[in-house]
């Protein structure tokens, strides 16, 4: 379960990096989420896309990118290229890295072409 | 024909052969990551920077100071070049020229040009790999004191590709090492491996502790950085990618 706190603030919404790659099968999405812990991860997917939410859990006085923003969460829909299984999608979460494993659904129907009369 | 870009000191250091660090925005921002933490751990203050016409217009303000874009800092034993910004593309061959020969202007002991090598399979990696290459024969006998691994067959794309090739052409002392590497992602630890590397082979004592240990904060803070990063890498991967085509056809 996530923590419902309010931090779901617009402002404070962080976009985190995607990095899509496709084979004939499969679509595989990997999505960094640093400074996340597994439980407060938010997955969804439908046949069309995938979305993430994830409170991030503590923010810094950074001293080498530092940037005046405090984000609490990541959010992203990423739309998907072909239609999916939902129930058959996996992920696994590793070294703050999200990998989504999307199959394809290759499932198509024959037309057949009518001729002018 | 005047280049598009401008080397300024703005200190007059009495340089002692020195080892310089080349780490700009790359793939997995290892080098940036590594330039700007040798930068801290060895204190080393601003000595120049870069000037262009051809910069975007862009300001970047760090602990309420304004920053110079391309920045060299250093003292009389170490020199590093790192950007606030991905290079832009149009100046590249000028900004590799002018830096080039201003190293060798003061006689640099060694330079080495670090950054990432992507990996498809880097989420998996137990062990991260630093790829090796060396400019000149010199330079390879420095090489056999670290970890890394000779870069035996493969195509080097941008920025680090234009330094090899010059230091190659002009025989000067360089080596590129490419740590394994998230292709998108911020990757410090790639980072930590590469000044591992660099400790071995210059006898330094860098800690890494630290830089894992902010491991995560990095890749937070460091995500547009990254995003704009691989737009440039993606546009000069295009036509190396149209030239293997035709050469392969």
């Amino acid at each position: 379960m996530m923590e419902t706190v309010e931090i779901f603030n617009d402002e404070n919404r962080a976009e985190p990096l995607v990095h899509i790659t496709e084979s004939k099968d499969k679509t595989v999405i990997m999505v960094d989420l640093p400074c996340v812990r597994k439980q407060n991860i938010d997955l969804k997917v439908s046949k069309k896309a995938v979305e993430i939410n994830a409170i991030i859990k503590n923010t810094f006085a950074e001293d080498y990118f530092k940037k005046g923003v405090r984000w609490t969460f990541f959010h992203k829909i990423i739309d998907l290229p072909t239609e999916t299984f939902p129930e058959k999608v996996k992920a696994k979460f590793e070294k703050n890295v999200l990998l989504i494993t999307i199959p394809k659904n290759r499932k198509v129907k024959r037309i057949k072409i009518e001729c002018w009369e | 024909m005047e280049p598009s870009v401008r080397l300024v000191e703005t200190k007059n250091i009495n340089f002692k052969n020195p080892v310089v660090i080349i780490g700009f925005p790359d793939v997995g921002l290892v080098g940036t990551i590594v330039a700007r933490y040798i930068i801290d751990k060895l204190k080393l203050e601003e000595i120049g920077h870069i000037e262009s016409n051809l910069f975007p217009p862009i300001l970047v303000i760090h602990n309420e100071k304004i920053q110079n874009i391309i920045q060299i800092n250093g003292n009389e034993n170490v020199i590093v070049f790192t950007s606030e910004i991905p290079v832009p593309l149009e100046i590249l061959n000028d900004l590799t020229k002018v830096i080039a020969d201003w190293i060798t202007s003061k006689k640099a002991e060694m330079t080495f040009i670090v950054g990432g090598m992507p990996n498809q399979n880097r989420l998996e990696m137990k062990t991260i790999v630093t790829h090796a290459i060396p400019t000149t024969h010199r330079a390879s006998a420095i090489l056999n004191k670290g970890k890394g691994q000779l870069f035996d067959e493969g195509v080097i794309i941008g920025m680090n590709a234009l330094f090899l090739r010059k230091f190659f052409e002009e025989k000067s002392d360089g080596i590129a090492l490419l740590a394994d590497s998230f292709l998108a992602f911020p990757d410090p630890e790639s980072s930590a491996v590469v000044i591992e590397n660099l400790n071995k082979m210059l006898g330094w004592n860098i800690e890494t502790k630290k830089l894992l240990e902010k491991g995560d904060e990095i890749r937070l803070n460091a995500r547009d950085l990254m995003k704009k990063t691989r737009e440039i890498l993606n546009k000069m991967r295009k036509p190396v990618e149209d030239e293997s085509t035709m050469m392969y056809r």
